[in-house]
């Protein structure tokens, strides 16, 4: 049952044997895993529902409904880094391009060997992530479908030998529509909200959205219940939900929040710490030939060349609201080039980085505390180097920069002027769409907050589950590695019910 | 503070629009002809408190802040100093500089390219076509 808390006229009480908070990658998932199992699911959701019949193609309309705060989210820090997330029945997953790629070898080794998490296995792990992919329908797309954006990067990449290809998405319904970002409008994505939530309410799991998880109370050392409030037109409701198992999935910003305001876990210095967001930025050029790159799935491609180096590169395409944003031009020049905005071609990456920032809070907000460090800017003047370098082998006539002081570039001989300008991190503009590592797994109760079971240290039925647990930055692209954990907790929680149930 | 924006700031919205990106010959339309001014104030009345306070902030703070440079106002500056002063800014080694221009920059062009006037100006089907 998906239920609008603000319909309510009084407070209410209900009891179950898990509640789940935030329906995005990692609540979604386990918890209709376990609904599945049949155990009795409580999950709460501070945005509001939007099926796919609300998708309108507006970005300006699906952004103010679907994303935080109109999606004016940003790090504190230099540069500002706009930093994106979902606030409704499905979370990001709703609002994201549908890349799923999997948890690379070298990061898992990294974790074990590292990071001591000796339980983290390919074995122990790659039967859940199968489990995940077949659900969503995780394939390749059709070359087809792949916006014409995509496909000059690729086939340029794969010319000068560089390693590339199609990324694999969850969205086998796909018809190119462009809007991933926006809510899919034909329901080809598989977003959690026309998959694991519809798939969980099916088996009796409840959703109340429009309710935030805000106390949690616990008796005896035990969890007890979690209140939940809701805004109505008439004050304030709360919900009473008595649990024995809590699951908090608020994404990488609000979980830590939610523990440090329940006062959970006092004692771990990682709490709100070892924030990973992936950096990024984008490219945009000017080609004789039209692009359209409204046309086709935006993020297809990828180029993962670099990636040992910490840069991965792939497809973005931005509406022209956006583009003409980062284009940095004022005048004449800026009318003239959003005039020939069916020629321009963008191409972004990510940066796998060694800045680490934190969270906190003054309220309810939260404040993302990030400044990018030396090797970082590194990274994306090489990152930027190269794909003004690729761009131009594609034929481009112009190459627009992530970077306001810096001119456009006409040819591939002004490149130099990117390494020449003695950039600083405050020079770029940035973008974040994968915060991480904020409730970080660990052995260590004062180093971690979460066990190998994504249980908090010390307290019994609670645990963590989504991209907060993550003890380092992945380099990809994170949804199918939460939903993976998610599926992952489900079982261990099945198969030791008895201890907590 | 109020929701809505005065008729002086949607004015001011309008202005910065214009200078921004001007009509060419290449693309005709000016805000007024799309009554961004209006525009912005919808989109803007459904933002958080205080992105409103902020971008509201930035208006002033450019309107007024050209006196120094200037000796008029941003809305008394012919077309070649308005883009002279929001492109100097928004190239500025100044950080605050930087985000107050592309701040209030970013709600008005982010709402001008997504109105369907301008986008079938520009080659965009319509989304329903789409
Ligand atoms: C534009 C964009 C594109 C992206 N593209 C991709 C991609 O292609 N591939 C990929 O792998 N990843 C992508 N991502 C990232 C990916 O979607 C996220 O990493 C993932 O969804 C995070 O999952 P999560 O469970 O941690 O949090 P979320 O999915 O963000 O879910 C958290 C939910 O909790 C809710 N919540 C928060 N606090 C409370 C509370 N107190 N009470 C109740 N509910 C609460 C929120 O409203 C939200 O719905 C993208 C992200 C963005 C922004």
């Amino acid at each position: 049952m998906l239920i609008d808390a603000k319909t309510f006229e009084k407070n209410k009480t209900i009891e179950t044997e898990i509640c789940v908070i935030g329906s995005g990658a990692g609540g979604a998932v386990v918890a209709k895993e376990l609904a599945e199992r049949g155990r009795s699911v409580v999950l709460l959701e501070e945005g509001g529902y939007f099926s796919t019949a609300d998708f309108n193609r507006n970005s300006t309309e699906m952004v103010r409904k679907l994303y935080r705060d109109c999606g004016m989210t940003a790090t504190l820090g230099k540069p500002m880094i706009s930093i994106p997330h979902g606030k409704c029945v499905g979370g990001t997953t709703v609002i994201n391009s549908g890349t799923c790629i999997r948890l690379p070898d070298r990061v898992l080794e990294k974790w074990r060997s590292q990071e001591g998490l000796s339980d983290l296995t390919e074995e122990d792990l790659s039967p859940h992530t199968e489990k995940v992919e077949k659900t969503l329908g995780v394939s390749e797309p059709p070359r087809e479908l792949l916006g014409k954006h995509n496909l000059i990067v690729l086939d340029t990449a794969k010319r000068l030998g560089l390693s590339s290809g199609i990324l694999r998405r969850n969205a086998p319904g796909c018809k190119g529509s462009g809007v991933c970002c926006f809510g899919c409008p034909t329901g080809g994505k598989y977003s959690m909200v026309v998959s694991y939530i519809p798939e969980g309410v099916r088996m009796g799991m409840k959703v109340y959205y429009h309710c935030r998880a805000k106390k949690l109370r616990m008796r005896q050392g035990k969890i007890d219940r979690v209140i939940g409030v809701i805004s109505t037109a008439n004050g304030e409701r709360t919900i009473d939900v008595r649990a024995s198992v809590v699951i908090v999935s608020a994404g990488a910003i609000f979980s830590p929040i939610f523990l440090r305001r329940n006062r959970v876990a006092p004692e771990s210095r990682a709490l709100g710490k070892n924030l990973s967001i992936h950096p990024a930025t984008r490219l945009m050029a000017l080609f004789d030939e039209k692009v359209e790159s409204w046309r086709g799935v935006p993020q297809g491609t990828y180029i993962d060349e670099f990636s040992n180096e910490g840069i991965l590169f792939e497809g973005t395409a931005v509406p022209p609201s956006l583009s003409s944003v980062s284009l940095h031009r004022v005048g004449n020049e800026l009318t003239n080039i959003m005039a020939q905005f069916s020629h321009i071609a963008s191409y972004g990456f990510l940066v796998s980085e060694d800045t680490r920032g934190s969270i906190r809070h003054v309220g309810e907000k939260a404040i993302v505390f990030y400044q990018l460090e030396k090797k970082d800017v590194d990274r994306f003047i090489k990152g930027t180097e190269i794909l003004a370098e690729l761009f131009f082998a594609a034929g481009a006539k112009k190459v627009y920069l992530p970077i306001p002081p810096l001119p456009v570039l006409d040819n591939s001989g002004d490149i130099g002027k990117i390494r020449s300008a003695k950039l600083r991190g405050k020079d770029f503009e940035l973008f974040a769409f994968h915060p991480m590592g904020t409730c970080r797994i660990g052995n260590d109760p004062h180093h971690s907050v979460v066990n190998q079971n994504l249980e908090v240290h010390d307290v019994e039925g609670l645990f963590v589950c989504d991209a907060s647990i993550f003890p380092s930055s992945l380099g990809v692209n994170p949804q199918l590695t939460i939903m993976t954990f998610a599926t992952r907790l489900a079982n261990y929680l099945h198969q030791n019910a008895s201890r907590y149930f | 503070m109020s929701v809505r924006l005065n008729s002086r700031e949607k004015k001011l919205i309008e202005i910065i629009a214009d200078a921004l990106t001007p009509p060419t010959p290449s693309f005709r339309l000016n805000a007024s002809d799309i009554a961004l001014g209006e525009e912005v104030n919808a989109v803007y009345s459904l933002h958080p408190w205080a992105i409103r306070w902020f971008f509201r902030a930035c208006l002033w703070i450019l309107e007024y802040l050209s006196v120094f440079r200037y000796g008029r106002r941003f809305s008394r500056l012919s077309q070649e100093e308005r883009e002279q002063l929001l492109e100097r800014w928004l190239k500025s080694r100044l950080y605050w500089k930087q985000t107050v221009v592309k701040f209030a920059t970013y709600v008005i062009l982010m709402t001008k390219y997504e109105n369907d006037r301008v986008r079938a100006a520009i080659g965009i089907p319509d989304r329903r076509g789409l």
